[in-house]
């Protein structure tokens, strides 16, 4: 067991501290690594008896409050059914997912989720702007602030100029960022991304990475992607999750040191990255 | 004359030229035949002045364009509102599906003598009618327009936890919109003929009635000048559907052009 | 296997709910009116089904609409052909069908019994009046929806003309000619039943005036559960064969609007 699982274990083990303070539990983690997100022993099959299909088998590994942390694997592992477990979209089949501590049952409060096809993510009917303030109007904030969000999120993509347009006026990276900013306005605690920069072209896809870098730094959101490019893997994250084939569970979790801050061009040329890269890109093989 | 000019004037001669070659010919052969069937047609035009315009409009084409109009909201709003309801639920959906599906298929024309039965030969009999036989295209259009929402944009919703009135309104009856326009389109011509139908057999008022009445009298100038009424108002009131629609679905024309091109 | 026993079983209470509630009303506070009740209902089809007449009268409407719509799908097919392939027909019959298309047939009715009087003849006009615009519009668009890219191959290839004909433009064209007859034959059946209820043409609709006009409720509830099955029938067969002929086009249901 590598020193990451046996830490992600003893996590498990250790109480977590839970999210209400009214609740005085007595067992204190006190730790600044309390996981933000906890996925214990999470198996998830459809059908039952003969045709019982196990897309998930008893999955354990952690995310810390402010980590990036990606998910790969072999095509096919799970990954998507795994981010619809973790979301709270599909119920586990056993096993835990819990947030701050608690379990979640139905997506939960502070997460916001990106997904692959951004434009059929977003309403077609509404302005940039109005998509983006659109999970905002639950959240109890005045007019001002709401407005105050929608123009912070949208300048922090670099879409200032275009919240009039609707988004199939916009091209495909730019919708991608609109769906980014409309994560980014919810403040969310955890944020959950489903190869969310698959379907756009090489040169997007690298300003978009480092968006997500930029942004995770600013706002110290947890941040969890899914990605079949282990180079992308490799530089956006602390952690990189690597699962073996479906049924999918944990092969190895690679710690990645590399210096932060990340950059596309120093960054990728280190050696390390290329071995980090190769270990990575060997365990996949291994299993596909 | 430049080049361009020259060929859009012959674009707009060959759209022209049989239009007018028809209403020329119908005018001058209905001039000089003997044929009681088919009056001229410039007195058609006179008695049409004569009876729309405006003598019979207050008692006999507001009453019918008013019956139409209530009717066809009741269908429109009764029509959504249950395909809404019936769309996310999936017992109600298979409880009520042979249902719906024996009284779409049933004619409209052939339950009017009932509703004259009961409803007797008033205004509510004609408004009723309308209104129950608009409402099935509707109906279904809108289940069809709620099932078929993407599921991408369902995750996304549940995602964000947006409130039930969220999901309905601003997401749900959007989304639906193309589908539902289809179905109120559909569910406007059947009101349209319905209209006509209710008069046509139960009534003495109305511009169908007229109509009828007029062929039963032998009547024929005043009989063609309610059939060309009948034919602009129907002309009339599909565009100005397609008017309405153009700018509640100027998103979902602007967004297929942009995904077919 | 199990949703879909679900589903027909509860589409089969929704049957038995509506009849029950039918019958509570109409033998309870809707006594006085003119209603009939399920079991009387029941009578009068058996006893449609024993009655020669009866059948005669639905041959007869049958007869009208398919009569109906072959003339509008022959004449339809020919000129949408034409329009489909020439400009010049295309702008010169635009206008026209414009105006005429969205005019259903109950408007010209009155002028149709007056020339043809209450006939099946009367009836088959107006059926091809209601069907001719609708598939002409239908095949032209499937004709004109011919891929530049697979003509152009075509050509190079060097397809005689009726090898042209067969193998591109009939199966490009085919998907929308199939929903134009589809939508009308459904409407055929509606029409020939309004050129016989309010044209007076002979045929069920008839029947069902003379039912009004004689006070037999059972009968007149009867003939709509019939006319609802009718078309509860042909919407049926009408699917079967339409995904049975284009089954390798599976993707191409949509109705070409105006």
């Amino acid at each position: 067991m590598s020193l990451d699982q046996q830490l992600g274990a003893a996590e498990v083990a250790r109480k977590v501290q839970p999210m209400s303070h009214e609740q005085e539990s007595g067992q204190e983690s006190g730790q600044q690594q309390s996981a933000r997100l906890s996925v214990q022993g999470v198996s998830k099959g459809y059908g039952s008896g003969a045709s019982r299909k196990s897309v998930v088998e008893d999955l354990s590994f952690d995310v810390r409050a402010g980590e990036f942390v990606c998910i790969v694997g072999p095509s096919g592992a799970g990954k998507t059914t795994l981010l619809k477990c973790l979301t709270g979209l599909h119920p586990v089949s056993s096993g835990r997912v819990l947030v701050d501590g608690e379990e979640i049952a139905g997506p939960p409060a502070r997460m916001a989720m990106v997904v692959q096809e951004y434009t059929r993510s977003l309403l077609s009917w509404l302005s940039v702007e109005k998509n983006v303030a659109l999970p905002l109007k639950n959240l109890r904030l005045d007019k001002a602030e709401r407005r105050q969000r929608v123009e912070d999120a949208l300048a922090e993509v670099g879409l200032g100029d275009v919240g009039r347009s609707y988004p199939w006026q916009l091209s495909g990276g730019m919708q991608q960022r609109v769906a980014i900013a409309r994560a980014l306005a919810y403040r969310p605690e955890i944020l959950v991304m489903d190869e969310p920069f698959a379907s756009v072209d090489a040169q997007t896809r690298a300003d978009l990475e480092d968006l997500m870098l930029r942004v995770r730094d600013d706002f110290g959101i947890t941040v969890v992607l899914v990605t079949h490019d282990i180079d992308e893997a490799v530089y956006l994250s602390d952690r990189v999750v690597v699962l073996t084939k479906g049924p999918c569970t944990l092969d190895e979790i690679v710690t990645i040191e590399l210096p932060a801050p990340r950059d596309q061009i120093t960054t990728k040329s280190q050696a390390r990255f290329a071995e980090l890269r190769a270990h990575v890109f060997s365990l996949i093989k291994a299993n596909a | 004359m430049s080049g361009t000019m020259k060929r859009r004037l012959v674009l707009v001669a060959m759209e022209l030229w049989l239009p007018a070659v028809v209403v020329a010919g119908w005018w001058i052969w209905s001039s000089h035949t003997t044929d009681p069937f088919f009056p001229p047609l410039p007195d058609i035009l006179e008695r049409f002045r004569q009876m729309w315009l405006f003598s019979l409009f207050g008692s006999d084409v507001l009453p019918s364009l008013r019956n139409l109009a209530i009717g066809f909201a009741i269908a429109s709003v009764a029509g959504v509102a249950l395909g809404m309801l019936v769309g996310r639920n999936v017992w109600l959906r298979a409880l009520t599906e042979p249902l719906t599906h024996f009284m779409r298929s049933t004619p409209a024309v052939a339950i009017v003598p009932i509703f004259v039965l009961v409803l007797g030969f008033g205004a509510s009999m004609k408004i009723s009618i309308i209104a129950v036989a608009a409402v099935f295209p509707t109906l279904i259009a809108t289940i069809d327009g709620v099932r078929s929402l993407d599921p991408a944009l369902g995750d996304t919703v549940r995602v964000y936890r947006l409130s039930r009135r969220q999901r309905i309104f601003q997401v749900l009856l959007p989304s639906a919109g193309p589908q539902i326009f289809a179905g109120l389109q559909v569910s406007l011509q059947t009101a349209f003929v319905v209209m006509i139908a209710s008069e046509m057999l139960g009534s003495s008022q109305g511009i169908g009635a007229l109509t009828l009445k007029a062929q039963q009298a032998f009547e024929v100038k005043d009989m063609w000048a309610g059939i060309v009424l009948l034919g602009v108002l129907g002309y009339l009131i599909n565009l100005l559907f397609l008017l309405v629609r153009r700018r509640w679905l100027a998103w979902y024309d602007g967004a297929r052009k942009v995904t077919n091109s | 296997m199990n949703a879909s026993i679900r589903r027909y079983g509860l589409g089969v209470l929704g049957i038995v709910v509506a009849l029950t509630v039918w019958q509570l009303l109409v033998t309870g506070p809707l006594a006085t009116k003119p209603f009939a009740t399920v079991p009387a209902i029941g009578r009068a089809l058996r006893t449609f089904a024993g009655e020669a007449s009866f059948w005669q009268s639905l041959g007869q409407t049958l007869e009208v609409a398919l009569l109906g719509l072959l003339l509008s799908v022959v004449v339809g097919l020919a000129l949408g052909v034409v329009v489909g392939l020439s400009d010049t027909a295309y702008r010169s019959l635009r206008l026209v069908t414009e105006f005429l298309k969205p005019i259903p047939p109950i408007v010209i009715l009155p002028l149709l019994v007056l020339v043809l009087g209450p006939t099946p003849r009367m009836g088959v006009f107006l059926v091809f009046f209601g069907g001719v615009f609708i598939l002409m519009t239908q095949t032209a668009n499937g004709v004109a929806d011919l891929d530049p890219v697979a003509a152009e191959t075509a050509r190079s290839y060097r397809l005689t003309r009726r090898q042209r004909v067969l193998q591109l433009i009939v199966p490009t064209a085919l998907p929308f000619v199939a929903t134009g007859v589809r939508i009308t034959a459904a409407a055929a059946l509606v029409i020939a039943l309004v050129s016989e209820i309010v044209g007076g043409a002979p045929g069920l609709g008839k029947d069902m005036v003379l039912a009004q006009l004689s006070g037999s409720y059972d009968q007149i509830y009867a003939l709509v559960v019939v006319f609802g099955l009718l078309g509860m029938l042909l919407n049926g067969i009408l699917g079967f064969a339409e995904r049975r002929l284009l089954f390798w086009h599976a993707s191409v249901r949509t109705e070409v609007s105006p």
